[in-house]
């Protein structure tokens, strides 16, 4: 089926911090703040648990985009998680138009747990992004194969 | 062994991490609340990080009002005042007042239909506070409740899915024996209509410190009252009811400098272009770390020393700000779209008269009155102690030591 | 998988908030066909009692071993729901969640896109679910016993509070006698407590308690052992002694240094520092000539810190009162920041004490023949330039780390920060604890902390410790992030990377080891593991990835 530009719903991957961007997700629900339908939250501890290998993997399994949501720099609960985050995300972009995948695909935001407003402009925005790429050249392939 | 009980009187961050630290401890809490939901003030504040954390501490404020609210050592009682406490350190007897909440918060899931059928309109006569709220209940706006006004509307009590809704329910006496008290009954921000020629209230474009913090924490950005527009040259006002002897408050205030700086920083990350200037008596600017946060400050916002006394409106969307200008020796006016007015903390209204009951001494400015400074958890009455802005001016993290320091004087009381 | 799951999903309907926009029942239907699936229910209000206990029976009838929740947030419900699950002999980390109505059903408008996500996430649950292991919790044991690093008014209090919470305590001191700084101080104004009384009413406090131990002249070695139960090798005058401790507390205090190249000037019999006058008003013998005129000067070796403002204010009205005179203060910006300090700062003025603010101009200081001179430009005089001379000019000190931090540091093994003083946990979450469980730090050696701030974080450390280590046992999740040994090829990455020092090397297994006391579950060393030796269980690689399968699969 051919996707245009207005039916085509992004899915993105959002890793969440559950100290901050998870709850900044329910925040954002309490206050019914709607937001794009093809975010999936992936409950994280922190999001330097996040590996280059789940965001690969989420690729690979037909994300469109990546979203990592991290603690603000400097408050992360376990100090360094945010940090090490950071680092993952800048290092896989170094390979990923390599591998045929725009690197506007994966970002990296810092929020808190009390930005509702901001988790809901955040993920918005990527989708909007996602939305202006088209689906995930995997994808497209997947489905072309 | 039975477990020690303390009654600890206010739910804002200081009250809630007393009775957490106590919990933590192994005593059973009584947390009175007099408000439908803990968290006080601190709760309405918003996160002020840009990319990267601005230090406010907001943000301890709801992950420790949620370990309360599942705590099982630590029972809730909201719409409660404490009336009477007899007896001595070891052996208090406490009275307090259940006023009715209409939303029982163990039934109440947060579903959201009683509002979405309350025929009241722009705002619901019954509503969440705001998300993250504890206990997570809905609670009944009285003035605006068309049952509560006298009409015959019992529409969400009969929609409530869980039975939660109960408009007949009186106030009820509940009777605890406690072993010690714990006070943090908090403040009251400075009413700045007091200060009538600086126009709050007058003017649509003058907002306060606490009106910024409501705002951000609501929409995550400030759009000007008047127009809707983003602001583009914002003054924050400081010192407005803190250090003015003429109004009985000598004494500074220690939270508004670093809140207007954090609001600058944050206001100027959403939209770089906006100029910022601040206006101020001595900034307040020590604290770990906190010195490097002001040099970056110092980039892009302007500090001038001098407070204005008088502002006015000159369009709907301008206002006029004079002030003395301490380095030319003159009086200036200078317009700005947006002014925040920097306002302090000030004992609660009502201290006195809990003081009263309590048989506590109220100290300088109205404030509950520490034994010494060294021992400012300690009230003359032996079994009670003060913690958090009740005590005087303190931030977040402030609060949340002096309610660590009056669970410990509580616990040692108890061994 | 190590069993066949049979699992539990179990929807709820939230009043009846969730099923307004997502189609709970036709959700039902599909979850029903799916063949683990054992059991799915459909509940009006789940955590309610009623619903509850009715999930812990079905959990025990149809022998589930897997439970899904489809509904609200897992904040508030998680610990309701694993409750439950532990009562009907469930393992409670065999849960997991699916937040159809915070983060699907209210915030996606439109019944069917709503469900088609609803479906999505629980599908996404119950894939992971399959990977779920069971997490054991036990107690160990937590040493009630507290070392304190420190006799200094944190330290002494600190000693006292938890002495009298009933800890045995052996407090530390490097130098012959306890009390630090405070015999440096003339007074505590306004505080009517001389530094002399406070000391002496401390020491008799630490004299009467039997269970504080005192070691003058006496340093600490080395470390071993765990959080909770810390082994000790201590050296008094040169003799070897070994304790056992369940917390260490550091509090060393700090050190003052006099920045010659901030002031361009040395320091010489007129130009003091404020400890050095503290000193000559403490003894009055000093004094060749009353000064007449006296300055102190602020804000140039340190702009941000209270307590020079707050020894300029107390010395300068203390001078005022002894000395008569003219006593100038000069600052860039009063700092009043704690409690009184308004109150000192109005009874110096009107004591007659003149205060003088540069702003950003620096004062020009030139000594000459025994005077000082300082010209500035004074923002409250419209900038006008103002000269004075003074006879005795007191500068302000910069605090620093003491030199020995960096030896305590790798024997204590935690961390310091960007300005060399002991490292919180976390900048603004747990002030006066380290990076490593058991390990905290309280006054001067974390912040810049005046007296009275520095005994309340003494305190606040007896609190700290007195609340991990009360009952003398804690509740541990043994093994939730599991090494396996067999792939650890000991690089040491976990151990560098972990944020709270909780890995170590078990020889015998030759492999990484977490101290389950220790770890906080934050999960970094099993990103950072480069042999993906490590998984955390909740998070594990196969979990994570169980619920990516979902992305794409149509619903």
């Amino acid at each position: 089926m051919p996707e245009d530009k207005n039916r085509f719903s992004p899915k993105i991957a959002a890793f969440c911090c559950f100290h901050s961007a998870y709850l900044a997700a329910d925040s954002a629900g309490a206050m019914r703040k709607s937001y794009s339908d093809g975010v999936y939250i992936i409950r994280v501890p922190c999001a330097g648990k996040v590996e280059g290998l789940h965001i690969l993997q989420a690729f690979e399994k037909g994300a469109d985009g990546v979203l990592i949501l991290a603690c603000p720099q400097e408050s992360c609960h376990y100090i360094s998680g945010n940090i090490r985050a950071k680092k993952r995300v800048d290092y896989i972009l170094r390979f990923l138009e390599e591998i045929g995948i725009e690197p506007e695909r994966l970002k990296l935001f810092n929020l808190a747990s009390n930005q509702a407003p901001r988790f809901v402009q955040v993920v918005n925005e990527m989708a909007e992004r996602i939305k202006d790429l088209g689906p995930s050249p995997i994808k497209a392939g997947v489905i072309g194969r | 062994m039975e477990k020690k009980r303390v009654l600890v009187i206010g739910g804002g961050i200081a009250g809630v991490t007393s009775a957490l630290e106590l919990a933590k401890n192994g005593r059973e809490i009584f947390l009175v609340e007099r408000e439908p939901s803990i968290g006080g003030h601190a709760a309405s504040f918003c996160c002020k990080a840009t990319d990267v954390c601005n230090k406010c501490s907001v943000c301890l404020v709801p992950e420790r009002m949620k370990e309360v609210g599942i705590h099982p050592q630590i029972s809730l009682l909201t719409t409660s005042e404490v009336r009477e406490i007899n007896g001595e350190a070891g052996d208090f007897r406490v009275k307090i007042v259940r006023k009715t909440r209409f939303v029982d918060p163990d039934r109440c899931t947060a579903c959201g239909i009683c509002s979405e059928v309350c025929p009241v309109e722009s705002p619901k006569a019954i509503s969440l506070p705001y998300p993250g709220v504890v206990p997570p209940a809905f609670v009944v706006d009285k003035d605006r409740c068309l049952r509560l006004q006298g009409q015959e509307c019992t529409i969400c009590q009969d929609k409530c899915p869980t039975q939660a809704i109960d408009f007949d329910q009186g106030p009820q006496e509940i009777d605890l024996d406690v072993e010690a008290t714990i006070v943090a009954n908090g403040f009251d921000v400075f009413d700045a209509r007091e200060k009538a020629p600086l126009g709050y209230g007058k003017y649509p474009n003058v907002l306060t410190g606490l009106d910024m913090e409501e705002r951000l924490l609501k929409d995550g950005a400030i759009l000007l009252p008047s127009n809707g527009r983003p602001p583009q040259d914002v003054a924050f006002i400081q010192c407005v009811g803190s250090r003015d002897e003429h109004i009985g408050n000598g004494y500074c205030s220690k939270i508004c400098c670093k809140y207007a700086m954090r609001f600058s920083r944050l206001l100027q990350y959403q939209n770089p272009e906006v100029k910022v200037t601040v206006f101020y008596m001595d900034l307040q600017n020590a604290g770990k770390g906190f010195g490097d946060f002001y040099e970056q400050c110092k980039e892009n916002i302007r500090f001038v020393q001098g407070i204005p006394v008088e502002i006015s409106q000159v369009s709907p969307d301008q206002l006029a700000v004079r002030y003395e200008d301490l380095s030319q020796g003159k009086t200036v006016e200078e317009s700005h779209d947006l002014v925040v007015l920097s306002v302090g903390i000030t004992p609660r209204k009502d201290a006195r008269n809990l003081a009263g009951i309590l048989g506590v001494n109220l100290g300088d400015f109205g404030f509950f009155d520490g034994l010494t400074q060294i021992e400012n958890t300690s009230t003359n009455r032996e079994g009670i102690f003060l913690a958090g802005c009740c005590q005087g001016p303190r931030d977040i993290p402030e609060s949340i030591a002096h309610g660590t320091l009056a669970a410990l004087r509580a616990v040692r009381t108890l061994t | 998988m190590v069993e066949d799951t049979k699992i539990g999903v179990f929807l709820c309907d939230c009043g009846e908030v969730i099923s307004r926009n997502i189609d709970l029942s036709g959700i039902r239907s599909n979850l029903e066909k799916i063949s683990d699936v054992g059991h799915v229910t459909l509940s009006h209000y789940l955590c309610s009692q009623k619903e509850i206990e009715l999930m812990g029976s079905e959990i025990s009838e149809k022998g589930l071993n897997r439970v899904v929740i489809g509904g609200c947030s897992p904040q508030f419900c998680e610990v309701i729901f694993m409750e439950a699950m532990e009562k009907s002999g469930l393992n409670p980390y065999l849960l997991s969640i699916a937040n159809i109505r915070d983060q699907c059903g209210w915030v996606h408008p439109g019944k069917t896109r709503a469900t088609s996500k609803a479906a999505r996430q629980i599908k996404m649950a119950i894939s992971k679910a399959r990977f779920l292991e069971p997490i054991k919790k036990e107690t160990v044991s937590i040493n009630r016993d507290v070392l304190i690093i420190g006799g200094g008014i944190s330290g002494m209090e600190a000693a006292i509070e938890l002495s009298e919470l009933d800890h045995k305590v052996t407090l530390l001191e490097r130098e012959k006698v306890l009390g630090g700084r405070l015999h440096q101080l003339y007074s505590l104004y306004p505080l009517e407590l001389t530094p002399g009384a406070l000391l002496a009413e401390k020491i008799e406090a630490i004299n009467k308690r039997a269970n504080i131990e005192v070691l003058t002249t006496a340093e600490l070695l080395k470390i071993e052992g765990h959080p909770g139960n810390f082994v000790a090798k201590i050296q008094r005058d040169g003799s070897p002694i070994t304790r056992n401790f369940g917390a260490i507390v550091v509090a060393t205090g700090c050190d003052t240094q006099f920045p010659t190249e901030r002031y361009g000037l040395e320091l010489s019999d007129n130009i003091i520092t404020q400890l050095q006058f503290e000193r000559m008003l403490k003894s009055q013998e000093e004094w060749d000539k009353i000064p007449q005129k006296i300055g102190f000067m602020l804000d140039i070796s340190d702009e941000y810190s209270r307590i020079s403002t707050i020894s300029a204010l107390r010395n300068g009205l203390a001078a005022k009162r002894r000395f008569g005179g003219e006593v100038y203060i000069f600052c860039k910006n009063l700092k009043l920041d704690a409690p009184g300090l308004e109150g000192l700062y109005r009874e110096a003025r009107d004591e007659g004490v003149i205060f003088f603010k540069f702003g950003d101009g620096m004062p020009t200081i030139s000594p000459a023949h025994g005077q000082i001179n300082i010209q500035l430009e004074d923002l409250y005089l419209a900038r006008e330039l103002v000269t004075l001379s003074c006879d005795l000019l007191v500068v302000d000190e910069k605090i620093i780390p003491q030199r020995d931090f960096e030896i305590l540091k790798s024997i204590l093994n935690i961390d310091l920060d960007s300005n060399g003083f002991y490292q919180q946990a976390n900048v603004h979450l747990y002030p006066v604890s380290s990076i490593r469980k058991g390990i905290f730090s309280a006054g001067s050696c974390r912040a810049d902390l005046d007296f009275s701030d520095a005994l309340a974080d003494g305190r606040a450390a007896a609190q700290a410790v007195h609340q991990l280590s009360y009952s003398g046992k804690a509740w541990i999740e043994v093994e939730k992030l599991v090494v396996d040994a067999d792939k650890c090829a000991l690089c040491l990455t976990c151990i560098r990377s972990c944020p709270h020092h909780a890995i170590e090397v078990d020889h015998e297994k030759q492999a990484a080891k977490v101290i389950d006391l220790a770890c906080q579950g934050c999960g970094i060393c099993a990103a950072e593991c480069p042999a993906k030796a490590i998984q955390h269980k909740g998070y594990t690689d196969n979990e994570i990835g169980a619920q990516l399968e979902f992305l794409e699969e149509a619903i």
